[in-house]
């Protein structure tokens, strides 16, 4: 079989010719020759339209066009896995299964009991350090000082410390408030122990009772016993390492994908589990746990409308890709649980 | 093929043989085993792929070979992971890191790209003489920090000499053996290339600019403006728009002139022969099918790109390519590429 040699020295191709006997391979060149045991040499099967290459001991390098394999020359090689899964239909379709099967072991399993594990090591004192470059970052960009006088604010805070009280749970947040024109009434829950409330959320149930603010509050305050902001800052810090870094071959695409996906379930069902702590902490201290739902209901008018939510057709579309699940889906659960409560 | 132009030059004619539909099969392959293994196998897959688009590249009958070690580059990224995950928890949580840690990056930048450089080159060979980067890590300072410092003063309206000077150090720096790289471009072909490739932005920043200065920090001052400046408004924003969907081909176009049409390697010399119309089509056809296949389409684009790229590259110069000789320089750690690979450095070729 004729081949062509590179010595390592030069650019110079020498034509030889190659022949096997024995697990032993003989190279002729035009003035000498000499023989190989096949342990002696690394063998590199073909590549695309690339040749067979030979790599000897001596660090000669042996080009071969017509082989595509060691079987070709007559020297016997193991089978890789690796070359299975490139060539052919079944190669494609195991690589698919595996694909599709290690996706799901990482969504189900590995990420959730990652994350939980990293939420358990972390010194406490780590996610309240987190919290102030957080709270530095939206003060810069998004909030202003608060425009509600010292009275309001204090209303608020004694309402919900004697819910609390009732409800013999701990106080264990700090509760900030804010001003900003740059986002609805909102209610936010960072990674330490810090719940940020905007202006326009208070002046929402100003006609109602410092009570629904407090409703509000147990939701945030659900998010933060439950852990959901630390799980989320973990997790996203999770994605970018082992799936932007670490993989590296197909950025963009497959489990990315999967990720945000995931990512959506994860949140939403976040949502309404922080509604049920919210629930059970309002009766748990003797309060109406309706004042939540009330909440939630006069929220969702001031954001979003009636129309959407009560459009059943958007609603099964959308809520495949919404991070909150719908208002009418959380009021719905949200009246089982009460009733669940009041039995 | 080669065939002879002139008594004494041989024009060489560069081939690519991938196929997409092959380079599919690897690609998918690579991605179930960096699944399975949790990443694992990644920096095995980088090598498979690089093989392959490597080993498809041939001259005068002959492929490239690339030689990385996937043991070194998974102890690499392992190092890269643990400065990335120090820096950012560093930063995220004490304050005058922001400052220290960017400074620490400007810093460590040269030092990586020559790293990074150094392996590329050096895992690179054809015909078993390996490639080799000589450029040193002050030079590299000077190309990748300082000079483009200066031009920031220009209000970046400087910055194709930026592109020069790293063109200047990337290409200058390498040899094939013991053959040094020359590379020589006109400065007016830089700024050409860089005002048609991202001119766009300096638009889209003259154009921002504007607005914030006028509405002095007013977020409501779009809404108050005449709608007929508003209309005014709408058609640069649609140049900016179609200028930066264009820009891909431009990059295309412009770095491929801009790499080959400059560089020698010893007696011999490449020349682009890569028209504008193929670019466009190229552009727009891969860009629009990744998108309807949701990204799975990326393998059969990258090996048309690279299709594209080497077919369209011509090497000439007096007679056969026999007579380059090997050198002897120090094998290179993948610590520098990957951290830089990491860090998001473009630093590709």
């Amino acid at each position: 079989m004729k081949a062509l040699l590179f010595d390592g020295r030069s650019s110079k191709a020498e034509e030889v010719k190659l022949s096997v006997s024995n697990e032993i391979l003989m190279v002729e060149r035009p003035l000498s020759s000499k023989s190989y045991h096949v342990d002696d040499i690394q063998i590199e099967d073909a590549f695309g339209a690339s040749p067979l290459v030979l790599i000897l001991n001596s660090g000669e390098r042996i080009e071969v066009p017509t082989a595509r394999t060691a079987v070709d020359l007559g020297l016997v090689r193991n089978k890789k896995i690796v070359r299975f899964l490139e060539r052919g239909f079944r190669g494609f379709l195991v690589s698919v299964a595996l694909m599709a099967f290690g996706l799901t072991v990482i969504a189900l399993v590995v990420v959730p009991e990652f994350i939980t594990v990293i939420e358990r090591i972390l010194p406490e004192n780590v996610f309240d350090l987190v919290d102030e470059g957080t709270l530095r970052t939206l003060d810069n960009a998004l909030f202003e000082s608060t425009n509600l006088s010292e009275e309001d604010r204090e209303k608020i805070l004694q309402s919900f410390k004697e819910f609390l009280k009732k409800a013999g749970q701990e106080d264990d947040v700090t509760i900030l408030f804010r001003s900003t024109e740059r986002t609805f009434p909102n209610a936010l829950t960072l990674a330490g122990h810090t719940i940020i409330v905007t202006d326009d959320l208070v002046k929402l149930y100003k006609e109602d009772n410092a009570d629904m603010v407090s409703a509000i509050l147990f939701h945030e305050l659900g998010h933060h016993r439950l852990g959901h902001a630390r799980k989320a800052l973990i997790q996203a810090s999770l994605f970018t390492v082992f799936i932007g870094l670490f993989t590296g071959d197909f950025s963009n695409t497959a489990l990315q994908m999967t990720g945000a996906i995931y990512q959506l379930k994860f949140s939403r069902e976040q949502e309404f589990a922080a509604d049920k702590f919210a629930l059970e902490i309002l009766t748990e201290s003797g309060a109406d746990p309706r004042n939540y739902t009330t909440a939630l209901k006069k929220l969702e008018e001031k954001v979003r409308g009636r129309a959407f939510s009560h459009n059943k057709e958007a609603y099964e579309i959308l809520s495949w890709v919404q991070t909150h699940p719908s208002t009418s889906e959380r009021l719905e659960r949200a009246e089982k649980i009460i009733q669940g409560l009041t039995k | 093929m080669n065939h002879t132009t002139e008594s004494s030059s041989h024009v060489h004619q560069i081939q690519f043989t991938g196929s997409g539909s092959e380079y599919f099969n690897i690609w998918l392959a690579n991605v179930a085993l960096t699944i399975v293994t949790f990443g694992i196998y990644g920096p095995w897959a980088k090598v498979r792929r690089n093989k392959y688009l490597h080993k498809n590249v041939s001259i005068e009958g002959s492929a490239l070979d690339y030689h990385a070690d996937p043991v070194k580059i998974f102890l690499g990224r392992l190092v890269a992971i643990g400065l990335f995950i120090v820096y950012s928890v560093l930063t995220s949580l004490f304050f005058p890191w922001n400052t220290l840690g960017f400074a620490l990056l400007i810093a460590a930048y040269p030092i990586l790209v020559q790293k990074a450089l150094r392996f590329r080159y050096r895992v690179t060979s054809y015909r078993n003489i390996r490639f080799a980067f000589r450029g040193s890590i002050i030079d590299g300072a000077y190309a990748l920090v300082f000079y483009p410092a200066c031009i920031v003063l220009s209000l970046g309206l400087l910055f194709p000499l930026a592109m020069k000077f790293w063109r200047d150090y990337q290409l200058k720096n390498g040899s094939y053996g013991s053959t040094h790289f020359g590379y020589s471009m006109p400065l007016k072909k830089f700024f050409v290339a860089g005002y048609l490739s991202h001119g766009y932005l300096l638009l889209a920043a003259s154009f921002v600019g504007t607005l914030t200065f006028l509405s002095k920090n007013d977020p409501k001052y779009i809404d108050k403006l005449d709608p007929a400046y508003v209309y005014l408004l709408l058609p640069l924003m649609i140049i900016i728009f179609v200028w930066g969907l264009l820009s891909h081909v431009f990059r295309l176009y412009f770095k491929h002139h801009l790499i080959w049409d400059g560089l020698t390697v010893g007696p011999f010399k490449f020349v682009s022969t890569l028209r504008f119309k193929p670019c466009v089509w190229l552009v727009l056809s891969n860009g629009v099918l990744i998108l309807l296949t949701l990204g799975f389409y990326m393998p059969f684009a990258t090996i048309r790109r690279n299709k594209l790229i080497y077919t369209n590259v011509i090497f000439m110069g007096p007679g056969s390519i026999d007579g380059f000789v090997a050198d002897s320089i120090p094998p290179e750690g993948a610590i520098g590429d990957e951290a830089a690979d990491f860090l998001d450095l473009d630093i590709g070729f």
